[in-house]
């Protein structure tokens, strides 16, 4: 990207040959494509089978940092493409008197010359004109039909999706009833953060997970809002469980009727941060091997030397057998590399969507028993 | 008469990731090689048992008028749809394909409107179910897999993404069937070369081919083909696309603490043999090593994080993919086996990013605000 940067300060604004293009046709439709340059040989047949030129992507692109508000006007992501288009088809009826006859310089002074109508255009205000604002708001309002038929879909099946967890919940779907957790030994529940700080949901969580007879959960989120609300309660015991586990001091033994249940509470620092510590750790062993610093071997640590250093500074862990995403978005947010293996959706915390999970991710698990 | 003459040189099977389990169920190790070779693309379509996809914004058939309507002629030369046509059939069906495109850009200029990613991550799943699910040779699914593959980075180039990265080789693959393996190396091989000798593609969208992963563990001929076709690659500045293989998360990370001590004993040495009153040195080298030492010693140093994952064929495992990259991705699992990837479920992908976007934004301007 530093490239492009550079491109967009030294290339000089030149004539926009846009107003061609934006004169009358909308930007989308495919006769304003630019003629085409080549034809590919090879194992083609010798028809006119011919690559277009590329029109290029902006090179000022970037969803997230360069816009302002959520919904920018991304609508001149198109219209760069237009003029990108545009240029090229100037360029191969050579009327464009910026680009230089040679091979090689006319790739790099295209891409120049649209790199600096992209950086012209999304840097400096330009006036609309009436057709490309009528397009923009045209393409806004699709846009925007579009997700909210989605939603609407999506609403139909969220409706669906908690009655069937309502059902599992009151018993009536037999299926259902007899669980067996036999694949499942550890389960990791990443949490928004947001949810997080309503401690009382988790504590129901935790309690169903229990009568369900998972026997070692761990929770995680970027925040650290569960560790903070989870720690004065600790009560850290190291006994057989966690040399068995091998992990740190988050341990709580939730105490349910006669079931253990252990729970480990991870945040975001565990995840990188913790990998950097077992770096630096590995790294300190190599340094201090060989007090000279000559002739030393080269550094070749495995994977197992990773995981061992990751145990040794209290990073360590058992990997979870099912990781359950509790929020608005499918994404692991940072739960610690080691550890991540399977993922499933967890789209509310109640009883009966937990149900609905554990059942299918044992199903899974009983065909790939089978399978082997 | 055949539009696509038959070049003999079949498209790479691709290789997803499998757990270590080994299940049969799993991915599939097909191993691809190259994507912007265009050319060599232009080889043996699948078995006309591929059937045509089912929705409107279908591949664009081959056809001769299809340079007309401004269609990137790889898209066509691409398509999983091939017959044999009469000359009437192909002009009709050069009208059908340029309706096509031309719907096919409306519909990328209205997904444009809202944010759009800029690196998509694909672990390509099934492409074994899906040559038993139709009982030809699991070879020809692959086949089908690798067309998939150009054409989705087609569309991902023409949707504006500018990283494409995917999933090839795992290195829990090579635990494989030798023989298996083998033929995949050999194919690796030979779709490299193939790409080095018709360079005029590759600098036609100005491709930059990454190969991330542990080179060392591949054998000598595809290490070296691999290593050449990156530099030869490696001035372009459009698309830019990543093929890990053979790639595992983790040694990743093993791989950039390894380079991270190599490069502080070269300091330590150099600092030795230069100037003896080394304790700032020391001080130097022996300080901590961070997240963002890490970062740059990674693979994909230099590449933004992805913003979406997907993982086709239902399979909701991460296989050791770029854990430490997707902190902020969406992770997508769509049911439809990889050959059966088509533009359609790519647009439901950035959809359902678009979705998600403001939920992932957000953690991500709180997670540098804490750093």
């Amino acid at each position: 990207m530093s490239s492009s940067a550079t491109r967009r300060r030294s290339v000089p604004s030149l004539p926009s040959p846009a107003p061609r293009v934006r004169s009358g046709r909308p930007a989308c439709c495919a006769t304003t494509q630019p003629p085409l340059s080549r034809a590919v040989s090879g194992s083609l047949s010798s028809s006119a089978i011919s690559i277009r030129t590329p029109s290029l992507p902006p090179s000022t692109r970037s969803p997230s940092s360069s816009r302002p508000n959520f919904f920018p006007s991304c609508a001149c992501a198109l219209l760069p493409r237009v003029v990108a288009a545009a240029p090229a088809s100037a360029f191969a009826s050579g009327a464009d008197a910026t680009v230089t006859p040679s091979g090689g310089g006319k790739r790099v002074s295209t891409e120049a010359f649209v790199a600096s109508e992209a950086s012209i255009f999304m840097n400096q205000p330009r006036p609309m004109s009436r057709p490309s604002i009528i397009i923009k708001l045209v393409l806004g309002l699709l846009w925007t039909i579009t997700h909210l038929a989605l939603s609407f879909l999506n609403l139909w099946s969220h409706l669906f999706y908690n009655l069937e967890c309502y059902l599992i919940s009151t018993g009536l779907l037999w299926k259902y009833q007899n669980l067996h957790l036999g694949g499942l030994k550890y389960l990791a529940i990443v949490v928004d953060s947001k949810e997080a700080k309503n401690t009382a949901k988790i504590k129901q969580l935790l309690f169903w997970l229990s009568t369900m007879g998972v026997k070692y959960v761990c929770l995680y989120d970027i925040e650290g809002v569960l560790k903070k609300s989870f720690e004065p309660a600790v009560n850290v015991s190291r006994d057989r469980n966690a040399e068995y586990f091998g992990i740190g001091a988050n341990i709580q033994n939730l105490n349910c009727g006669e079931r253990d249940m252990v729970i480990d509470c991870l945040s975001g620092s565990d995840g990188k941060e913790g990998i950097a510590t077992a770096a630096n750790f590995l790294c300190s062993t190599y340094f201090n091997g060989d007090t000279h610093g000559d002739g030393k071997r080269e550094p070749a640590f495995t994977e197992a030397d990773m995981a061992s250093a990751l145990k040794t500074v209290g990073f360590g862990g058992p990997e979870p057998d099912l990781l359950l995403v509790y929020g608005p978005a499918r994404c692991h947010l940072g739960f610690p590399a080691w550890r991540l293996r399977h993922m499933g959706p967890l789209k509310s915390m109640k009883c009966g969507a937990i149900v609905k999970t554990l059942y299918n991710f044992s199903k899974k698990n009983q065909n790939y028993a089978w399978q082997q | 008469e055949k539009i696509l003459s038959s070049s003999g040189r079949g498209a790479l099977p691709l290789s997803s990731p499998s757990g270590a389990s080994g299940q049969d169920k799993d991915p599939h190790s097909s191993v691809l090689t190259t994507t912007a070779g265009c050319s060599s693309i232009c080889s043996p379509s699948p078995s006309p048992a591929y059937p045509p996809e089912s929705a409107g914004l279908s591949l664009p058939s081959c056809s001769q008028a299809a340079g007309r309507s401004g269609t990137p002629a790889v898209l066509i030369t691409i398509t999983g749809y091939m017959k044999i046509k009469k000359p009437d059939a192909m002009v009709a069906t050069g009208v059908l394909s340029s309706v096509q495109n031309f719907l096919r850009k409306c519909l990328i200029a209205v997904l444009s409107y809202g944010p759009m990613p800029n690196h998509i991550a694909f672990i390509m799943d099934g492409n074994r179910r899906y040559a038993k699910f139709r009982s030809i040779q699991q070879g020809a699914g692959h086949r089908v897999g690798f067309s998939t593959l150009i054409s989705s980075l087609l569309y991902c180039y023409e949707m504006g993404v500018k990283y494409i990265t995917v999933y090839a080789f795992s290195i829990d693959n090579f635990k494989r069937d030798p023989g298996e393996v083998e033929s995949l190396m050999q194919l690796m091989e030979e779709k490299i070369n193939g790409l080095l000798e018709n360079r005029s593609v590759i600098d036609e969208i100005n491709c930059k081919i990454n190969i991330w992963g542990d080179l060392d563990l591949l054998c000598e001929p595809v290490r070296l083909a691999a290593q050449k076709l990156m530099a030869s690659t490696a001035g372009n500045t459009g698309l830019v696309f990543s093929v890990c293989m053979p790639y595992n998360s983790t040694s990743e990370i093993v791989n950039a603490v390894n380079e991270i001590c190599a490069e502080r004993r070269e300091m330590l040495q150099r600092e030795h043999a230069g100037n003896w009153d080394g304790h700032d040195a020391n001080n130097s080298v022996h300080s901590e090593i961070s997240v963002a030492d890490l970062d740059r010693h990674m693979y994909s140093a230099g590449c933004p994080d992805p913003d979406i994952v997907i993982r086709t064929s239902g399979e909701t495992r991460l296989s050791n993919f770029l854990l430490w990259q997707t902190t902020f991705s969406h992770l997508q699992n769509p049911d439809t086996l990889w050959p059966d990837f088509s533009f359609r479920n790519l647009v439901c992908a950035i959809l359902q990013y678009q979705r998600a976007y403001p939920y992932l934004e957000q953690n991500r301007k709180l997670a540098k605000k804490q750093l």
